[in-house]
């Protein structure tokens, strides 16, 4: 008993620092043979450690995301701005009328400007959501696409209702993603367009 | 119980044409048999989409401006479908419903066309299913 006693207290003396050795910081308690053990001063618990990494992953992701994220906002593009700008561009290159054209032709450009009218009026409805929301800059980028997609002919019925098809086919995608009020303009500019298509046009 | 103003007025559409038929010549009666066809259709349709909603009336009583000629009943039937429509896709919850709608209102709006095309000078719907400004 005395003799294990002894035998431990030597190995402890051995393990504790019997002179001046800084190797028991290191987060093991140290164990002192004699009562209570010596206050440890920057000692850093496994728990804590674990604490500290966390907590510090935590702001680490929060700025990755967030730093991800912002501009990406930024960036997204208002879905309704196309179909702005395409009515942009139908209204424009529609309403090109060709005076020396013959009788047939110019019972043509009557319906395409009748069209052409229409598209103008949905444009301006598109633009009027698209600020509401403030998420597109639209007067900014519908200019310079219209001023250089306008050419100087008029197109035929033919790419006319064409053109009106996809618009259609355009809008009613939008419609599908869309919700509340933006749907209901979408959905109905696309029954709209598929009404000039194959009825005014037909 | 949803609100579904669109299966309403398909609803009304189907028992509408009936009236339609009723007093439409041999002139129109094929293609008045032909959109009440397709509006029985959209009925159906739209009852499997939104299964939480009441059953058709049994019957109606016609409003005091309901035109008595056939093309113009057509128009105001084929104007309400639009309007309801419209109006149900704002409150769909689904993707399938809203390409039901949005198809749905593509149909009332391109025979809207055609029936007008019938009675000259009158306009082309330019939102089909919105109030006119």
């Amino acid at each position: 008993m005395s003799a294990l006693g002894q035998r431990s207290d030597a190995l402890l003396y051995r393990l504790q620092a019997s002179g001046r050795a800084s190797w028991h910081y290191v987060g093991v308690t140290p164990v002192s043979p004699h009562g209570n053990p010596p206050p440890i001063g920057t000692a850093v618990s496994r728990r804590d450690f674990s604490r500290l990494v966390l907590a510090t992953a935590g702001l680490v992701t929060v700025g990755i995301s967030s730093g991800c994220t912002t501009p990406a906002t930024e960036q997204v593009k208002d879905p309704l701005q196309a179909l702005a700008d395409s009515a942009r561009a139908d209204a424009a290159e529609f309403q090109l009328a060709d005076p020396q054209a013959s009788n047939n032709q110019n019972n043509s450009a009557t319906l395409l400007a009748t069209i052409a009218a229409v598209r103008a009026q949905h444009a301006d409805r598109l633009d009027t959501e698209i600020a509401r929301v403030g998420s597109g800059s639209g007067s900014g980028t519908t200019s310079p696409t219209t001023a250089s997609s306008t050419p100087s002919v008029r197109p035929s019925l033919n790419e006319a209702r064409n053109r009106l098809k996809e618009s259609a086919q355009a809008a009613s995608a939008v419609a599908v993603t869309q919700t509340g009020y933006r749907a209901q303009l979408a959905a109905s500019i696309s029954a709209a367009c598929s009404a000039a298509a194959e009825v005014t046009l037909a | 119980m949803t609100d579904v103003p669109g299966l309403t007025s398909e609803n009304a559409a189907v028992f509408g044409y009936g009236l339609v038929l009723s007093r439409s010549g041999a002139d129109i009666s094929a293609a008045v048999r032909a959109r009440l066809a397709e509006h029985r259709t959209y009925r159906d349709r739209a009852e499997a989409l939104w299964p939480d909603t009441a059953p058709a009336p049994v019957g109606y009583v016609a409003a005091d401006d309901l035109p008595q000629n056939p093309v113009e009943m057509a128009i105001r039937l084929e104007s309400d479908c639009c309007e309801g429509w419209r109006q149900q896709i704002g409150t769909a919850t689904s993707e399938d419903q809203r390409r039901f709608c949005v198809e749905s209102l593509t149909g009332a709006a391109v025979s809207l066309a055609r029936w007008r095309e019938l009675i000259p000078g009158t306009p082309f719907e330019v939102l089909p299913g919105f109030p006119r400004d």
